[in-house]
């Protein structure tokens, strides 16, 4: 027989420490669940992470976060076309276009906004502003976001076409504007 | 004194132990993790139950033998035989304490695996659910839940298990001691 290593008091000590980790666990657990239930029912409001125009299905698609721990769902879209310097397209807006987009706690969720057809594609300058309007589990009201869209400034609209970045570097003015 | 302090402690972690489940039971309805994590340290416990008690009285058995305590060799086959008369049968009266304290601690051996086996399994979708392998905002929690409960008598049947090994190698040396000294006898008789 060897040296033993696992005396009773080993045994004993190792147990104990043992014990207090699975217990710290457990304590841990449902405190992090019991704060996880309160902070989640807080009402969040989502926020447009990013928009990007579609040439070929000539919408727009956002990205849009939902910060909170309670799904939002998104009832209604509107928008206002605002046309830029280069398009012939005049002004018009559509709304109270029924959806039903859910966006799902803590992760961002893609929403299309289909733009009137029949409609020339959009041209650099031209301002789409979108309303969405949702709403939260906890209440019967409508709640709403609005996201101005100007094509080709600061990170938006980064159409699919190459054509499309070339021509956006030459108005550095448009970004400048883009930024206020 | 040292099964005193034993007794005490185990008097002291079973209050404990009911105080738990009671305070759990009372947040139980607003928390479904809570009845996951009850059910599962019952259902874990009725398990490990035969473990706890096997080990304890393996461990309780073999410091009674190195103290020099006369051990009941009835109960001993009891635990190894379907009953006694098999026990007669198989000659286990015939055999040494110590050798039947170690029969006893090998037929616990498919319990033992089957129990470590199915934490193990707990334990793996818990990690996957915490790594985000698997992902589900019902099932990731009571997962844990479940894996968290099932480790409180795991902790137990653990430390009974290091405990039941040292007291029967311990009881085994003196066993041995035991039987070169009887033969060492025997042959300074014969001699």
């Amino acid at each position: 027989m060897g040296r033993r290593v696992f005396t009773p008091a080993v045994i004993l000590l190792m147990v104990a420490a043992l014990s207090m980790v699975v217990g710290g666990a457990i304590g841990g657990f449902f405190t992090e669940r019991t704060v996880a239930k309160v902070v989640a029912s807080i009402p969040a409001s989502p926020i447009v992470l990013d928009a990007q125009y579609d040439r070929e299905k000539h919408s727009i698609t956002y990205t849009i976060m939902n910060p909170g721990g309670l799904p939002l769902t998104i009832v209604e879209e509107s928008f206002v076309f605002t046309p830029g310097k280069e398009t012939k397209e005049k002004a018009y807006i559509v709304s109270h276009i029924p959806v039903h987009s859910v966006l799902a706690p803590g992760v961002a969720t893609q929403v299309e906004l289909k733009l009137k057809a029949g409609t020339e594609k959009l041209k650099l300058g031209d301002a789409v502003l979108a309303t969405f309007t949702y709403v939260h589990p906890l209440s019967s009201d409508f709640y709403s976001v609005v996201h101005p869209f100007k094509m080709g400034v600061k990170g938006e609209g980064k159409g699919s076409a190459a054509s499309e970045k070339a021509s956006r570097k030459e108005e550095p003015e448009k970004k400048a504007e883009g930024g206020k | 004194m040292q099964r005193f302090v034993w007794w005490v402690v185990f008097l002291l972690f079973t209050a404990f132990v009911l105080l738990s489940i009671f305070v759990l039971t009372t947040t139980v309805a607003a928390n479904p993790e809570a009845v996951a994590f009850v059910i599962s340290l019952m259902g874990f416990w009725l398990f490990a139950n035969r473990l706890i008690f096997g080990f304890g009285g393996i461990a309780n058995a073999a410091s009674a033998f190195v103290k020099g305590d006369a051990l009941d060799k009835d109960r001993i086959v009891s635990k190894v035989a379907v009953n006694a008369q098999m026990g007669k049968l198989q000659k286990l009266y015939e055999l040494e304490v110590v050798a039947l304290l170690g029969m006893w601690k090998s037929a616990l051996e498919p319990f033992r695996y089957t129990y470590y086996f199915a934490f193990f399994l707990i334990f793996l979708m818990a990690t996957f659910f915490e790594l985000n392998v698997l992902s589900s905002l019902v099932f990731g929690p009571i997962v844990k839940a479940v894996m968290l409960g099932a480790a409180v008598p795991t902790v137990i049947v653990w430390g009974l298990e290091l405990l039941s090994d040292y007291y029967l190698s311990r009881a085994l040396e003196k066993a041995v001691k035991d039987v070169s000294t009887s033969l060492g006898e025997r042959e300074a008789l014969s001699l």
